[in-house]
């Protein structure tokens, strides 16, 4: 056996260990009431359960649904204003040295702090949540582009100059292409920033979704729909980020030095 | 990283724009809060509802300073906020960084951990509060474990990175010199691999502010977060422009803080780069 093969080996030992002490902790050892610490395999039989009977109001796939449209059109809303606003950054120095100020004072604010305005402006709403995952995904959208137009080598700006393009042209021909790798890496970025803020904001201000769902078990006592919704969230985005870069490599076919990476 | 990589490629790249970037940035913050006093304090076409209005942020602000509201002063509630913070940072920090330096010298203790970690890293940190809460109740406890969850992933990482990097001739340099295990790890190790762990504790210090602010909102009875969400509740804007912009500023200062500290033990090795 190879020493790579043996170290695969330890690594799926130590998961299976892990499932087991968990196991053992909880239904055979009962280290603590099954309330707070769900055998694994209660929590299996919750999810199984939560796929046919709803719980506060909606099935398990409806409470998955009604955060996916949230956190889709937020992160959709975002790229759409943010990776224009970083390549403009990116392109036109007036510009970023007019806007960027007021960005850097925004930016270290954490996302999720939005979520009181949010509330205050649209109560409990799909928009009020939208917003906040706007926040979340709008400054890695804009951060990547920006970079990803600075990173764009001065010479192929410059010989598409001197063979007569336009600066509109120069940007659209050149340097958007070129720099659209680590754009999308960027929006990826943001999309699993967004995921996360969307669960606690889901905690504070929903009545379906998978965060409300996890609230609501959280005051009353049941951990298996939390750790349900916690295993879920985690697969979910996983789950997200490969589909787009799935997708990504689907657009940037041509793109052979991204390829090599 | 980005916000000062942007700053420092604009100060070497051209530096004689320097003092109309500086002049421009001011331009654009004066205009936004000349808009502000005048759309909203002047002629009161924003809702107070929806903005309140300059001056009132500025009282309420002023005021927040001697009067509690909601237990606390606004420098009480940023005192509890900042402990939870640094408590947390600081376990992340403790535990995290020998972890990855343990993952990344020794390839079986990488084959038994990176799996479970990997598995474990893929929750977000914010997706831990509900079973935090319902494990610890709300206290100090709970949030100061919140902000260990989202900065110790970040540390770990950096710290296993940095080991993995190593060239390992300086280490046996090292060994043939003489020199002992704990030797090569504290004069070797641990600063070949600093600016690694650097920038590790700035993405585990945003990472930790998330956590206690988003901590705080859901369930606390202090600090910032506990400050704009009851602002909220209690329908007063101002408290909440307010707390966001507390909250701004100590990330800001935080970040720029450990620039300045992490630049001369960064030294030697920019010089080293040169050559």
């Amino acid at each position: 056996m190879s020493r790579r093969m043996r170290l695969g080996a330890v690594s799926v030992a130590s998961v299976v260990l892990a499932v087991l002490l968990w196991y053992l902790a909880s239904d055979v050892w009962k280290l603590a009431p099954s309330v707070m610490l769900p055998s694994p395999v209660t929590v299996w039989n919750r999810f199984i359960w939560m796929l046919g009977n709803p719980y506060q109001g909606s099935t398990l796939m409806a409470h998955l649904w009604a955060s996916l449209q949230v956190v889709v059109a937020g992160w959709i809303i975002a790229v759409l204003v943010g990776v224009p606003l970083g390549v403009l950054f990116g392109w036109n120095r007036r510009m970023r040295e007019y806007l960027e100020p007021l960005f850097n004072l925004i930016r270290p604010i954490p996302p999720i702090a939005w979520t009181p305005f949010a509330l205050l402006w649209f109560g409990i709403t799909p928009g009020a949540r939208i917003f906040v995952v706007v926040m979340a995904a709008f400054a890695p959208c804009v951060i990547n582009a920006y970079e990803a137009v600075r990173g764009v080598d001065p010479a192929l700006i410059g010989a598409a100059r001197v063979a007569g393009a336009s600066r509109m042209t120069t940007l659209r021909g050149v340097v958007v292409p070129t720099a659209l790798p680590r754009i999308l890496i960027g929006t990826n970025l943001a999309l699993t920033g967004a995921w996360m803020t969307l669960v606690a904001a889901e905690l504070l201000a929903a009545q379906a979704g998978i965060g409300y769902m996890m609230q609501i078990a959280r005051s009353a006592f049941q951990a298996d729909i939390i750790m349900v919704g916690m295993i879920l969230i985690g697969l979910l985005g996983i789950l997200m980020t490969f589909l787009l870069k799935f997708a990504f490599r689907r657009v940037l076919v041509w793109d052979g030095a991204s390829r090599e990476h | 990283m980005s916000t000062d990589t942007i700053a420092m490629a604009e100060v070497t790249a051209h530096k004689r724009t320097v003092p109309t970037a500086l002049t421009r940035g001011a331009v654009a913050i004066v205009a936004l809060l000349a808009a502000w006093f005048v759309f909203g304090d002047l002629l009161g076409l924003i809702p107070a509802r929806t903005l309140p209005p300059l001056t009132e942020v500025v009282s309420t602000a002023g005021r927040l300073v001697v009067e509690p509201y909601a237990g606390q002063t606004l420098f009480g509630h940023l005192g509890m906020s900042l402990t939870r913070w640094g408590l947390g940072i600081l376990m992340a920090v403790v535990i995290g960084v020998p972890l990855g330096l343990i993952m990344g010298w020794f390839r079986v203790a990488d084959a038994v951990v990176s799996p479970l970690f990997n598995a474990l890293r893929s929750i977000p940190p914010l997706a831990w509060i509900p079973l935090a809460i319902l494990w610890m109740g709300t206290g100090l406890v709970t949030e100061v474990t919140l902000v260990f969850i989202a900065a110790f992933p970040p540390m770990v990482i950096n710290a296993y990175h940095g080991a993995r990097g190593i060239d390992s001739q300086i280490v046996w340099a090292a060994r043939t010199s003489g020199a002992g295990a704990t030797r090569q790890l504290v004069q070797v190790v641990v600063p070949t691999e600093l600016p690694q762990l650097i920038s590790g504790l700035r993405v585990a210090l945003g990472n930790g502010l998330m956590a206690v602010i988003a901590a705080e909102l859901v369930s606390a009875d202090s600090g910032l977060g506990f400050l704009i969400i009851r602002g909220q509740q209690d329908f007063q804007p101002d408290l909440i422009v307010v707390g966001m912009l507390t909250i701004a500023v100590i990330g800001l200062i935080a970040d720029t803080v450990l620039i300045l500290i992490t630049r001369p033990l960064l030294r030697w090795r920019n010089t080293d780069d040169r050559h």
